[in-house]
C-alpha cells in the first residue's frame, strides 16, 4: 500500500489551522469566579469558620472515612435578602503529586448541589471529566463510595478518589456543625 | 475568673469613690430627727444606685470591646488562612488571569512553584517458575530460573509553563541497571497545547494511543505483576514514537487521540510480531511515516462503561532494499476494548488484529517466518471484596481472573513453517491488595498453554507504587 508523504503536510496544515483558531480553553477559574459558579452574580458571600472540638474531629472522620489534617474548615456562605441559599467549600488535595482544587457546593440542608474543578495540576489526562461529578450529586454521604453507588473512570482513578473523599469531607463537616436537628 | 475580680476591686473602688463624693452634696453636721436621716439615707442610696449603674455599663462596654476585638481578629485570621491555602491553587481574582496564558495570573501561579511536576512509579517482583524450568544451557544454568527484578522505576516531570502550554516526560529505568542488562529510556515526552475542548496539539515522543495498557500502566491500575501478554505481544507495550497530532473531546463522552509518527522498522520484525519494531525515538528511521487513532466512548447513561477503538497504519520498509528489493511493509494494527466498572467489579475485555504486507519477502529476507496476520485477545473480571469484610475500610483487595488467547503467526506467508509455540492461551488468576490508593501488593498464578513446546508457569509476588 502506498501512503503518499503529502498526507502528513497536509495533517499538520490542518493542525496549524486548529492552532489559529482563535480562543485558549480556560483551565483555571479564580475564586472570585468560583462564588459565581455556586451562588449566582446576585449572591453575597460571607465566609464561616468553624473549629470542631476534638468530638466532632473524630465523627466527621468517622463519617466521611478520611482523615481531616486541620482544625480549621471554612465555608463561604451565600446569602439572598438575608436568607441562606447555600455553602461552598474550596478542597484542595493532592492527586500524585500535584493538586487538584474542587468547589463543593452544598444547599442549605447539606445536600451535594454541584462540584466544579476549578484548578487541576496533574497533567490533563488524569482529571476526570466535569460530567462525572454529576454523578456525585443527590446521594447520600455514606453512598458517596465506588462500592456503592459511584462508578469510576478509567484513567483517573486516583483523581476521582480524591474527589468521592473531599465531597464525603465537606459534607461530614456540615452535619456535625452545621446541621439543625430535625425535629 | 480573673475578668470577675477585676470587675469586684472596680466596684469597691467606686464605692469607696462615692462614699467620699457623697459627702459634697450630704449636710455634714449631725442629724437632729429621724426624718433627717433617711433623707440623707435616701440622698446616699441614690447616688449609690447611679453609681453602680454607671460601672455596670462601663464594665459591659469594656468586656463587649473585648470579645468583639478577639472575634475580629480570629476572622482576620481565618479569612488569611483561608486565603493561603486557597491562593496556592486558584488566583483570588479574575484580572490576574491572562487570556494568552503569558500574563500575570500564570506568573502568581507558577511563582508558587507550581510549574514543575515530579511523580513517578514503580514495581519489583519476585517470580518463580512452575513445572518447566526448561533445562539447562551449555554454561549449566537453568533456562527458565526463579528470579527477582526491580522490573521498572520510573520518574515523571512535567512543566506547566502557562496554563495552555505543557511538557510531560517519563524517564524509565528498567531491571535496575544497565551493567546488568537493564537500560534507561525515555517513556514518553511530549509538549501539550491546549486550544480548546475538541482540539488540542501533542507533539514530541508520544505513546502510541492503542489498548489500555500503553498509555495507563502504572501498577496500581492493572491487574497481575504482569501487563496483559496480548498488551505487550500483539500490541507492543510500551510502544512510543516521535510524531505530533490532536487530541480532544468531540462531544459529551466521546474522545480522540490522532498521531502522525514515524513508521516502525521491519528490519527487525520477527516470528514474535512487531514488538522488535518499535523505534522509540532512538535516532528513528522517519522514510515511513504511520498514522494512528483512537475513540473512546463513555456514555452518561452508562457510568462506568467505557467502549473504543483503535487503528494504526504504516508502512514499515523505511526505504530499505530487502534482497535488493524495496518493501513497503504496511503494517497495520486495529484494536476494540470494552470497559466497565460496577460498584466494586472490574471487567475489561480486548481485541486486537493486525496484518503485515510483504510478509513472504520479509521473512526470506529476515530469515526469520513472520506472520502476514496476527492476532489477541483478553477478558479479565476482578471484584474488591473488602467492603463486605470490613464496612469502613477504605482499602482494597481483589481476588481478579484473566484469559489471553493470541498467536502472532495467525496466518503465515506460503512456503514459510509456523512457530506453534506462538499459538498461546494463558490462564491467570490473583489478587490486588491496596492498602492506599497509590500502593499495590499483587500476588498471581500464570498458566500457559502453547500449541507446541512447553512454557513454563509462573507464580508472581510483587508490589508497586505510583506518586
Amino acid at each position: 500500500m502506498q501512503i503518499h508523504k503529502s498526507v502528513p503536510v497536509v495533517f499538520l496544515l490542518f493542525l496549524l489551522a486548529f492552532w489559529m483558531l482563535p480562543g485558549w480553553a480556560k483551565v483555571f477559574y479564580s475564586k472570585e469566579e468560583a462564588m459565581t459558579l455556586a451562588f449566582g452574580d446576585d449572591a453575597t458571600v460571607e465566609m464561616q469558620s468553624l473549629f470542631p472540638s476534638a468530638e466532632q474531629m473524630a465523627e466527621i472522620e468517622r463519617l466521611a472515612k478520611v482523615k481531616l489534617e486541620s482544625k480549621l474548615f471554612s465555608f463561604y456562605v451565600g446569602k439572598k435578602q438575608d436568607a441562606v441559599i447555600g455553602y461552598a467549600a474550596i478542597e484542595s488535595h493532592n492527586v500524585r503529586t500535584k493538586p487538584e482544587t474542587l468547589l463543593i457546593v452544598l444547599d442549605p440542608n447539606g445536600n451535594l448541589r454541584q462540584v466544579v474543578t476549578l484548578a487541576f495540576h496533574e497533567p490533563p489526562e488524569y482529571q476526570p471529566p466535569e460530567r462525572w461529578f454529576a454523578q456525585l450529586l443527590n446521594h447520600q454521604l455514606e453512598d458517596l463510595s465506588f462500592g456503592k453507588d459511584i462508578q469510576g473512570v478509567s484513567g483517573a482513578t486516583l483523581s476521582t478518589r480524591a474527589a468521592l473523599n473531599s465531597a464525603r469531607k465537606v459534607m461530614a463537616v456540615f452535619q456535625v456543625m452545621l446541621k439543625q436537628p430535625e425535629n | 475568673m480573673k475578668s470577675r475580680t477585676t470587675k469586684l476591686a472596680a466596684a469597691v473602688t467606686l464605692l469607696a469613690a462615692n462614699a467620699q463624693v457623697s459627702a459634697v452634696g450630704i449636710p455634714t453636721e449631725k442629724p437632729q430627727t429621724m426624718e433627717d436621716m433617711w433623707k440623707i439615707i435616701q440622698a446616699q442610696q441614690q447616688q449609690i444606685d447611679s453609681m453602680t449603674k454607671k460601672l455596670e455599663t462601663v464594665a459591659e462596654k469594656k468586656v463587649a470591646g473585648d470579645v468583639s476585638q478577639i472575634e475580629r481578629k480570629t476572622d482576620v485570621l481565618t479569612e488569611e488562612v483561608e486565603k493561603l491555602r486557597t491562593q496556592l491553587v486558584v488566583p483570588e481574582k479574575t484580572e490576574y488571569k491572562s487570556a494568552y496564558g503569558l500574563g500575570p495570573a500564570a506568573s502568581k501561579v507558577y511563582q508558587v512553584g507550581k510549574g514543575l511536576s515530579i511523580g513517578g512509579y514503580g514495581e519489583a517482583n519476585y517470580q518463580a517458575r512452575v513445572d518447566d524450568q526448561g533445562g539447562r544451557d551449555a554454561d549449566g544454568n537453568l533456562v527458565n530460573p526463579d528470579n527477582a527484578d526491580f522490573e521498572r522505576l520510573v520518574i515523571y516531570a512535567g512543566y506547566k509553563f502557562t496554563d495552555n502550554i505543557l511538557f510531560n516526560s517519563e524517564i524509565e529505568f528498567e531491571h535496575s541497571s544497565t551493567g546488568k542488562g537493564g537500560e534507561v529510556s525515555v517513556e514518553f515526552a511530549a509538549l501539550d497545547f491546549f486550544i480548546n475542548d475538541m482540539a488540542n496539539v501533542r507533539a514530541g515522543m508520544v505513546l502510541m494511543p492503542m489498548g489500555f495498557i500503553n498509555q495507563i500502566h502504572e501498577p496500581p491500575f492493572f491487574f497481575g505483576n504482569n501487563r496483559p501478554e496480548v498488551e505487550r505481544r500483539i500490541i507492543p507495550s510500551t510502544w512510543r514514537e516521535i510524531g505530533a497530532g490532536l487530541f480532544g473531546e468531540l462531544a459529551p463522552g466521546l474522545t480522540y487521540t490522532t498521531y502522525v509518527v514515524n513508521g516502525m522498522n521491519a528490519d527487525n520484525f520477527s516470528s514474535s510480531g512487531i514488538r522488535s519494531g518499535r523505534q522509540s525515538g532512538a535516532q528513528a528511521k522517519a522514510e515511513d511515516l504511520a498514522y494512528v487513532g483512537r475513540l473512546d466512548y463513555a456514555p452518561d447513561y452508562l457510568p462506568g462503561v467505557t467502549i473504543g477503538g483503535s487503528a494504526y497504519i504504516g508502512n514499515s520498509g523505511q526505504n530499505k532494499l530487502f534482497n535488493g528489493h524495496k518493501l513497503e511493509v504496511t503494517t497495520q494494527l486495529y484494536e476494540a476494548h470494552l470497559q466497565w466498572k460496577y460498584r466494586g467489579l472490574e471487567f475489561r475485555t480486548l481485541g486486537s488484529f493486525g496484518r503485515i504486507g510483504d510478509a513472504a519477502a520479509l521473512s526470506a529476507a529476515n530469515k526469520t517466518t513472520i506472520g502476514s496476520e496476527n492476532y489477541g485477545w483478553y477478558s479479565e473480571l476482578g471484584y474488591d471484596i473488602l467492603p463486605h469484610i470490613f464496612p469502613d475500610s477504605t482499602q482494597y483487595l481483589a481476588p481478579f481472573f484473566r484469559y489471553e488467547k493470541m498467536d502472532t503467526l495467525a496466518s503465515v506467508p506460503v512456503g514459510f513453517v509456523d512457530d506453534l509455540s506462538k499459538d498461546l492461551e494463558i490462564f491467570q488468576i490473583g489478587l490486588n491488595y491496596k492498602p492506599i490508593p497509590n500502593v499495590v501488593i499483587k500476588a498471581d498464578y500464570r498458566n500457559f498453554n502453547q500449541k507446541a513446546g512447553k512454557a513454563p508457569d509462573d507464580f508472581n509476588l510483587g508490589v508497586g507504587f505510583i506518586f
